[in-house]
């Protein structure tokens, strides 16, 4: 009876837990994260009665938590997937919206803006069109800047929300910290209180939307959570620790954000691999969408800036001025010192905005490191007075002269005393510490300082080489004023993100963008400079003022209204390309070819580049712009070799003519039935000759243009009738030297004038036989002169002597016999088969016998005086003969030296070197003088000095002066006896092996009647038939000199036969020529000279520069324009093509701008501005598009998991009441079994 | 299969939130006569639109270009036929001059009304435009096409430029005739042979000065020139109108393809509204389908009948 009270009450008890179970569950239907409750029944163990068990009731063994550890997880992932997508969802479409919208997108302000530039093409001279032109730039400029900004707002909402969302997440692993806490308590998952694990589940669901969790279960529930790629790392829960996260946003870059756990703890961990959630979801729409978004934007600004802008610059302003950039970049920095609080100021602006870039930057300050000197000249200097400059100790003074270099009075020369403009005085300081070359190595210190002009009349001296330097620059001006202010220190500039790195003392330039520094750095001080825009929020319209707006073309062609034909013609910009040549320029010849060494301002013939053979290419190419550029040909021997220098068009300018060949040049003569060719004759064949050198320079890949013929109009063409104007000159050549006197004498002479002098050097031994022409008559000019035949002759005694042979103007044929005086065969050494050598002492024999006129075989004939004299009046020049007397170093045997000396202008120096040890004799004019051992050199000279005063037909002679000085004779003759008598005197010494005369050099004549400069040059030039071995012959280093500025490219090759080597130095100064602007203040005419030839004409030169035969297809291709004509021309037709100085109505270049909205140039030429953008919005749009695709279907995925768990742990009410029902039917039946039992139970204490 | 309480009611408010945010749209759609409310709703429907109406803007602009070329047009025709009526008075009294019934008196009247027909010329040649600009200049806008020297020569100040002005994507049209074209040289023939321009108003001049002279031979070149003046300034007229008619052929074509355009454009921007009504009362069906059911389902539970 009573295990049936207690099968019963046991049952009663279960029955009333289970029924709490169901209550439990009803009252939390709606409770987040709640799991359903059973109540575990079990049977209680039996009791045995002999052979049967009898059962004890129900024992309740516990209230299980309904949970599927795999659904649970799956629900994570879901969650996790689902929050990835939501997020770039949200923010891609914030981004479209904007970025597409029509009022703040861009497609309709390039629209606005273009049609603006059409509509200013109809009337470009219209102010008002000017001004809405500007104002729809402006509007487009400023539609960038909006973008810009709600692109900024959407990246610091998203970085906002990376903050809340690693803050939610950090929350919850606080709480899941405390819930493991909890678990702790306990060792057995089954003994988990039930809601515990439910709060640690719907903690782990809700960190698994915001990023993707591995989760570790231990064996009591307590869970390790972890996130990134690896579940080793990365862990932000493990127990009761929780480690925070932090989302570190770059500086850099938008899309860059870094995940870092403990970020203040000194172990702070990187996230690497981190993927899924909503936190990642923001950081891929950052990466993926955001910050593509900002770049395309970034780089359609640049784009247009710099496509608008280059076109803008090819236009012409309302004032015929260049036209200036249409837009630029402003950039916006905030500065950030190491040391807190700075003195240092700075601007900014965008130098190049191809390269701009938005990178951080960070600037050193190193106080020792570098310097710079500003001197500010003040006050009034007159012409004399002199500045003193010391540098490191070292002073130079440099006096002020009054030949003026600047200003519009270049070129006069102000006597002394008067006053003198501040920006001369600058310019002739800045020469003097350049050293007048310059910015090149050495400058009057030899020390390299650079020298920049400044803002005023100052200077700022910098030096690459000493970095800091001690510089003073005094005055020594009553009134004029030195001021100096120096600055020390040195910046350097260095890109955090690529590590690019550049420096300088008041500016540095880096990614486009230049910074100015002023104020005081610390030594060691660091700036950070954050560019606080990028160029799309930068973008500003440059040009305010309408007329500045560069509407028209920069050329315009002209048709000349007497054009016999109707033909127009129109004209395009065609920039010419010939960065293919560059690898020839003279600065540049390095590497390619395997000949070429460096030739670079390099004249020593040593050391210039050595050429094996000559080249059907060009060997060098001079390049427009280069300046006071010589080319010396070397180490030829008696190769028959010349450099020959031809414009891109084919005109010969320098060098020899082409040597049309003796089977032509034989067929002419046959043609035409007689031997001699007349001049023009001959010049059609060398025309032939050079058309033919041409067709072989094209098959070896020149370009000259198409149709171009060959014209040696121009060829060794000098003066009024030169090429273009330019100075050009093939040959020997040597100018008046001007120096500016630099003396502490006090002699306030500005310019001191040496003379123009050749030196011929040491000539080697020429091996001629008799008959053999060293050079022929007309081979070589002076001065434009032709000069006679050189050549070996029979002496009638068997043996070789020189002879100089002339036509003179007459016709008559001068010849004029150089005995070698006092010599004999053996001085020419035996005849080897008949070949005589001559070597260098013979040769410079002649020289000084004879004078260098007569050896050159400048004819006597010519009038009044001797030949010297009509030399000087013919070539007005100064010629040093250098003697080489000193190369008779053996002076076993006697030499007679005797000169012709006539009443010309001359003085003439005889050298005698050491002491005289030996007995021997000099003899002057007949008269012997006897020399004594002992003697210094001054001695002889004052004894020669006294014989030759002595000597009646020398030293008698008015207007003469013999003086003793330096161990030299120095005889001087007056210029001006016109009627005196020649004079002859002989001077002959005769010495014994001990006694030698070691020099006679600086011979020269001086003629200073002729005070322009130009003429006094010296000239040795090439006639039709002479080569540069010719001149090679008598010493001379043949070289092309083109003095001034290039105008144009020039090619140099070089001709001879194959096989030849030669060297070629070069010295020259680096500029550069803007083809199109200089083309603008060079006008030039196409002269039509019949229907498919005509000649280009530079119209302030008027060289013919171009004669070639017209294609109607190619049109007329000149120096980076291209002239078109709509018909076919007729001869006599000409069109002049000019920059366009006053042409304000033309809309050339607002037409082009306007075509510039159909033009490809965004991503490699690919797309148009519009479509560009157009490609931005769908990229963004596409994106948040499969996005918003994928997250519907993963809205399925999660709805399948949240219905799996809630299959297992949801609550169904009707679930619930129905376990409500069975539970109290169960329990009222045991309690009804109570009932029962309590009846039989009364029923047995009632029996009596 | 066990469906939670939780869930069911979820379920239901997820499937009424979307059935009203459907018909929200369908409802915004209708109001603003557009298909697409937003651009991130068809990204690429979008952008394509803004190109079509893009495109059109730029018709719009040739349009406008093509209002501007052709005022100017009327101006230099208005010119030109001035000049015309006046070459065709100078013959007549050339022609009245080189009878011979004319003595050097006679001639001497006639010449100065030629000069002042002369001048005449010279005025409309440097005609203006409404901004100011002569149009016969050239680019130098600024300056008068013509200007005659004291010693009684006309010489050309302009240029040769002859601008162009976009007026459709692949069309462009002179803006301008320069005053050497309109008013043309002749040619000459020199004793030797050889050919040479004179100007046109060297021509006009070498007649009156002919006429002024009574030198036959010249007065009978100089007739025979103006008929070559005429010409040509005829020939400048007829060229103002076939640019004319090239205008208003071009301003067809451009409205006929902004008329095509904006037949796509409205086929891609504007709202079909007939399919829009439709499926709005399919929308507002199933919201009230999903409410009522909702309302019935929600009563079915088991604890409604344990009572």
């Amino acid at each position: 009876m009573a295990d049936l009270v207690s099968i019963a009450g046991s049952a009663v008890a279960a029955y009333q837990r289970a029924l709490g179970t169901v209550a439990n569950n009803i009252a939390n239907v709606d409770s987040a994260g709640y799991s359903r409750q059973e109540a575990g029944l079990i049977e209680n163990a039996p009791r045995s009665y002999g052979t049967s068990y009898l059962g004890t009731g129900v024992n309740v063994t516990g209230i299980k938590r309904l949970y599927d550890a795999f659904i649970e997880n799956s629900l994570r992932n879901a969650n996790t997937e689902l929050g990835t997508q939501d997020s770039l969802v949200n923010y891609a479409n914030r981004v479209v919206d904007i970025m597409g919208n029509e009022e703040v997108g861009l497609l309709s302000a390039f629209d606005q803006f273009f049609d603006s530039a059409r509509q200013l093409a109809t009337d470009s001279s219209s102010i008002i069109l000017r001004s809405q032109f500007i104002s729809k730039a402006e509007a487009l400029a400023s539609r960038f800047q909006g973008l810009n900004t709600q692109l900024n707002l959407v990246a610091q909402e998203t970085a906002e929300a990376l903050k809340s969302e690693t803050d939610s997440l950090n929350s919850l692993s606080e709480q899941l910290a405390l819930v493991n806490a909890q678990l702790g308590k306990t060792k057995l998952i089954e003994r988990q209180p039930p809601a515990i694990m439910d709060q640690r589940d719907e903690i782990l669901r809700q960190m698994a939307a915001l990023a993707k969790i591995q989760v570790q279960e231990r064996s009591n529930g307590q869970v390790t959570v972890s996130i990134g790629a690896s579940s080793s790392r990365g862990e932000i829960v493990s127990g009761d620790v929780f480690r925070p996260v932090t989302a570190v946003m770059s500086e850099s870059s938008v899309g860059k954000v870094d995940l870092v756990i403990n970020a203040a703890s000194p172990r702070a961990e990187a996230v690497f691999g981190f993927s899924g959630g909503s936190i990642s979801g923001l950081m891929n729409f950052r990466s993926q969408l955001l910050e593509p978004s900002f770049i395309g934007l970034d780089n359609l600004a640049k784009t247009l800036a710099i496509e608008a802008n280059a076109i803008h610059r090819e236009g012409i302003d309302l004032e015929g001025r260049n036209g200036l950039d249409l837009f630029r970049i402003d950039p916006q920095f905030s500065m950030v010192s190491n040391s807190g609080d700075t003195n240092v100021r700075y601007s900014a602006s965008v130098l190049d905005i191809a390269t701009y870039s938005s990178n951080k930057l960070r600037l050193d300050y190193r106080a020792n490191a570098g310097q710079i000197n500003n001197v500010v000249l003040m006050g009034q200097f007159k012409v004399g007075e002199q500045i003193t400059v010391n540098l490191n100790g070292a002073e130079k003074r440099l006096t002020i002269s009054g030949a003026l270099t600047t200003g519009p009075d270049a070129g006069t020369n102000l006597v002394d005393g008067a006053l003198i403009d501040l920006d001369e005085v600058q310019a002739q300081l800045r020469t003097f510490l350049e050293g007048g070359n310059g910015s090149s190595v050495g400058g009057v210190f030899g020390l390299q300082i650079n020298v920049e002009d400044g803002t005023g009349t100052d200077l700022l001296v910098t030096s690459d080489l000493l970095g800091a330097f001690n510089l003073k620059v005094t005055s020594g001006s009553e009134g004029g004023r030195i001021d100096e202010i120096m600055t020390r220190g040195q910046w350097t500039l260095t890109d955090t993100v690529t590590g690019a790195t550049t420096s300088g003392t008041k500016s540095v330039a880096l990614n486009g963008l230049q910074i100015d520094l002023s104020g005081e750095a610390r030594d060691g001080e660091i700036l950070f400079l954050n560019i606080a825009n990028s160029p799309s929020a930068g973008l500003r319209v440059a040009v305010d003022d309408p007329s500045r707006v560069a509407a028209a073309a920069r050329f315009r062609v002209i048709e000349n209204q007497f054009n016999p034909s109707k033909v127009s013609a129109s004209l395009f910009e065609t920039p010419e390309d010939f960065s293919a040549d560059r690898g020839l320029w003279l600065d540049s010849m390095v590497g390619d070819a395997p000949d070429f060494d460096r030739l670079d301002n390099n004249i020593l013939e040593s050391e210039a580049v050595r050429f094996s053979g000559p080249k059907a290419t060009p060997i060098a190419i001079v390049p427009a712009g280069y300046k006071d550029t010589t080319l010396y040909l070397g180490d030829i021997g008696s190769q028959p070799l010349n450099l020959q220098i031809m414009t891109r068009d084919g005109r010969h300018l320098l060098g020899q003519f082409f040597e049309p060949s003796a089977e032509r040049i034989q067929a002419e003569r046959d043609r035409l039935g007689r031997e001699d060719l007349t001049d023009v004759e001959m010049a059609a064949l060398f025309d032939e000759a050079g058309e033919e050198a041409m067709r072989l320079y094209r098959l070896a890949g020149v370009s000259f243009p198409a149709g171009a013929s060959y014209s040696h109009q121009y060829l060794n063409v000098a003066g009024d009738d030169a090429y273009r104007g330019m100075d050009l000159f093939y040959g020997v050549r040597a100018d008046v030297q001007e120096i500016p006197q630099l003396t502490l004498d006090h002699v306030y002479g500005a310019i001191e004038r040496t003379p123009a002098s050749v030196t011929s050097k040491a000539i080697g031994e020429i091996t001629a036989s008799i008959g053999d022409v060293i050079y022929g008559e007309g081979d070589l000019s002076l001065n434009g002169v032709a000069l006679g035949q050189l050549k070996m002759v029979d002496d009638g005694a068997g043996g070789p002597k020189l002879q100089l042979t002339r036509t003179n103007d007459v016709g008559d044929t001068v010849t004029l016999d150089l005995p070698l005086p006092g010599t004999s065969m053996n001085a020419f050494g035996a005849a080897t088969n008949g070949r005589y050598a001559l070597d260098a002492t013979h040769l410079k024999a002649y020289f000084d016998a004879h004078s260098y006129n007569r050896v050159l075989g400048v004819p006597t004939s010519y009038g009044r005086g001797g030949p010297l004299e009509e030399f000087s009046k013919t070539f007005g020049v100064t010629v040093t003969v250098n003697d080489y007397l000193d190369e008779m170093g053996d002076a076993q045997q006697s030499l007679t030296f005797a000169r012709q000396m006539e009443n010309y202008g001359e003085q003439q120096a005889i050298d005698f070197s050491t002491a005289v040890n030996a007995n021997g004799s000099i003899t002057v004019g007949g008269v012997s003088i006897p020399l004594v051992a002992g003697e210094t050199a001054n001695q002889v000279a004052a004894k020669v000095a006294a014989a030759l005063r002595d000597s009646p037909a020398f030293g008698a002679q008015s207007g003469r002066s013999i003086a003793v000085s330096d161990s030299r004779v120095v005889i001087t003759y007056r210029v001006d006896e016109e009627n005196a008598s020649p004079v002859t005197a002989t001077l002959t010494t005769s010495t014994t092996p001990a006694v030698s005369i070691s020099t006679i050099r600086d011979a020269f004549v001086d003629i200073p009647r002729n005070p322009d400069p130009r003429d006094s040059q010296i000239r040795i030039g090439l006639g039709q038939t002479g080569s540069a071995a010719q001149l090679a012959a008598i010493g001379f280093r043949t070289g092309a000199y083109l003095v001034g500025e290039v105008k144009e490219d020039l090619l140099v090759f070089a001709q001879g036969e194959s096989g030849a080597s030669f060297r070629l130095g070069a010295t020259f100064k680096e500029g550069s020529r803007d083809a199109v602007e200089s083309l603008r203040n060079e006008p030039f005419e196409v002269s039509f000279t019949g229907k498919s030839s005509y000649s280009i004409r530079d119209v302030l030169t008027n060289t013919i520069v171009a004669e070639r035969s017209y294609d109607p297809a190619a049109g007329i291709v000149y120096r980076g324009v291209t002239l078109r004509l709509n018909t076919d021309p007729v001869a006599g037709d000409r069109f002049l093509v000019d920059g366009n100085q006053d042409g304000i109505g033309n809309n050339g270049t607002a037409l082009r701008l306007g075509e510039l909205q159909n033009q490809r140039v965004v991503g490699n030429k690919s797309y148009t501005l519009s479509e560009a953008y157009g490609n931005l919005v769908g990229d963004v749009g596409n994106a948040a598009f499969q996005a918003g695709i994928s997250k519907k279907a993963l809205e399925v995925v999660k709805d399948q998991a949240v219905q799996a768990r809630d299959k297992v742990s949801g609550v169904s009410l009707d679930q619930e009441a129905a376990d409500l029902i069975r539970f109290q039917q169960a329990y009222q039946a045991s309690a009804k079994v109570m009932q029962t039992s309590s009846v039989l139970f009364d029923a047995i204490l009632g029996i009596r | 299969m066990k469906i939670s309480t939780t869930y069911l009611y979820d379920r239901a408010v997820n499937q009424m939130t979307t059935s009203q945010s459907n018909l929200a749209k369908s409802q915004a759609q209708l109001s603003s006569g557009k298909n697409i409310l937003r651009p991130s709703d068809a990204p690429e429907d979008a952008v394509s639109i803004q190109r079509l109406k893009s495109v059109i803007a730029r018709q719009e602009s040739f349009e406008q270009a093509i209002q501007t070329t052709e005022n100017r047009l009327k101006t230099e025709e208005t010119a030109l036929e001035g000049v015309s009526n006046l070459l065709t008075r100078l013959k007549e009294l050339a022609i009245q001059a080189s009878n011979d019934t004319n003595g050097p008196k006679d001639r001497e009247i006639i010449a100065i009304e030629m000069q002042g027909l002369q001048e005449d010329l010279l005025s409309f040649a440097n005609t203006r435009d409404a901004n100011g600009a002569y149009l016969f200049s050239g680019s130098r806008v600024f300056t008068p096409a013509f200007a005659q020297q004291p010693d009684g020569e006309v010489i050309y100040q302009g240029d040769e430029t002859v601008n162009l002005v976009d007026v459709g994507d692949q069309r462009q049209l002179r803006a301008n005739r320069t005053g050497t074209q309109v008013f043309d040289r002749v040619v000459r023939t020199n004793p030797n042979g050889t050919q040479f321009g004179v100007s046109f108003f060297q021509s006009v001049n070498d007649l009156v000065a002919a006429v002024r002279s009574s030198d036959r031979e010249n007065m009978n070149r100089g007739i025979a020139e103006l008929t070559n003046l005429s010409d040509s300034v005829s020939l400048s007229i007829a060229r103002v109108g076939s640019d004319m008619n090239v205008v208003s052929g071009q301003r067809a074509v451009l409205e006929e393809t902004k008329l095509q355009l904006q037949t796509v454009l409205s086929a891609a921007e504007d709202l079909d509204y007939t399919e829009a009504v439709t499926k709005m009362q399919k929308q507002i069906l199933a919201l009230e389908a999903s409410q009522a059911s909702f309302a019935q389902i929600s009563r079915l539970s088991l604890f409604e009948y344990i009572r």
